[in-house]
């Protein structure tokens, strides 16, 4: 749908009248909140599953068709770019709990496994720069807290909150995962 | 150590800088508008079904009016309610399944709004815009005092209009489709 010059970046007062017109079923409404924020959320996702381009699709719909289920939960004590933002990553973490609980426990997941379970990448094809491929080539929790933490700002409490695992294993993760990304960048 | 701080900081920098946005290589949006639950009734593009009867449709809107006089149930007393906290909430849970389910099955209806007149249109979509707003309402009051069983109470006598009004828009949509 063609939505005319309008459909560019508006100012934020502008954004929360659409939120109130997608809370009331006004799709269209919802549609420009879809092209403002689509390739936010993209990166996100396709960061999130290492480069899989068709995964990454998946789940910027399915974090939009939530975002769409849950708005009435959104109070605006955050911009909805930032609460979209959130529930777009629970969205990809829950769905990578699901893979990964298909192949078995989660704890005892080798890198092996854990690439198995993100299914084929496409990373050659995709990716624009070493440090991308660095980041996609990472084991799986190791790239999530790298992900949320260094690229996205999220804290580790938060990031211990929307993946499970605790705060001092999120740090660890972080630890670990800044080095592979160096180890991976020297070679 | 000083090479390891400035490589980790080097690191930290470009990950900084990594582009937040990343374009889609095609439009996701039909996709998503295609599994998007409507939330309201009818703008235009889903009355999408043939006319209808000018004798039923009389017959739907006095049923309309009769509704709205009559959308908020009375409380019931505090005392009887604290009581009864686990079977009501029950009650509203079966209710809630039962609206959504007629929900989900209602939003194919539609009515032809080229045949309908500006103010029978009004009418219905002003009706279901109170029945949501009622139900707005309820809700977000629901969730600050999830065991009021006077709040639940409300919820389940609103549901009930809430199948009632789309019981009837069904029947005018097979009166419609009958009739053409």
């Amino acid at each position: 749908m063609d939505l005319g010059p309008e459909s560019q970046l508006p100012r934020a007062g502008d954004e929360r009248a659409w939120v109130a017109r997608a809370r009331e079923g006004d799709q269209q409404a919802f549609e420009r909140l879809y092209r403002m924020h689509s390739g936010r959320i993209h990166a996100l996702c396709w960061r999130l599953c290492g480069g899989n381009a068709a995964l990454a699709e998946d789940l910027v719909q399915e974090a939009f068709i939530r975002a769409w289920d849950k708005l009435h939960l959104f109070e605006g004590r955050s911009t909805f770019g930032t609460w979209l933002h959130r529930l777009a990553a629970n969205v990809a973490l829950s769905d990578r709990r699901i893979r990964l609980r298909r192949v078995g426990n989660e704890e005892a997941l080798d890198e092996g496994v854990e690439r198995v379970a993100t299914g084929a990448r496409d990373v050659t094809a995709d990716l624009s720069g070493d440090l991308e491929q660095a980041i996609a080539g990472l084991p799986e929790r190791a790239r999530t807290v790298l992900i949320l933490y260094d690229v996205e700002g999220y804290a580790h409490a938060e990031i211990a909150e929307m993946t499970g695992m605790a705060v001092g294993s999120s740090k660890a993760q972080l630890h670990r995962a800044r080095q592979l990304v160096r180890e991976a960048l020297d070679k | 150590m000083r090479d390891d701080r400035k490589d980790q900081d080097q690191l930290l920098e470009a990950l900084h800088r990594l582009p937040r946005e990343r374009e889609l290589l095609r439009d996701l949006w039909p996709g998503i508008a295609g599994r998007l639950q409507p939330r309201d009734l009818p703008q235009g593009r889903r009355w999408t079904r043939p006319a209808v009867a000018a004798a039923v449709l009389v017959a739907f809107m006095a049923g309309v009016l009769f509704q709205r006089q009559q959308l908020l149930p009375e409380p019931a007393s505090a005392e009887a309610g604290s009581q009864r906290i686990p079977e009501v909430l029950a009650a509203v849970q079966a209710s809630e399944r039962e609206y959504q389910a007629a929900f989900r099955a209602f939003v194919p209806v539609g009515l032809d709004q080229a045949m309908l007149d500006d103010q029978a249109i009004d009418d219905i979509q002003g009706s279901w815009t109170q029945f949501r707003q009622a139900e707005a309402a309820l809700l977000a009051a629901l969730q600050d005092y999830p065991g009021n069983t006077f709040l639940a109470e409300r919820l389940m006598g609103l549901r009930a209009q809430q199948l009632d009004f789309m019981q009837k828009l069904y029947v005018l949509d097979q009166n419609s489709r009958r009739n053409t």
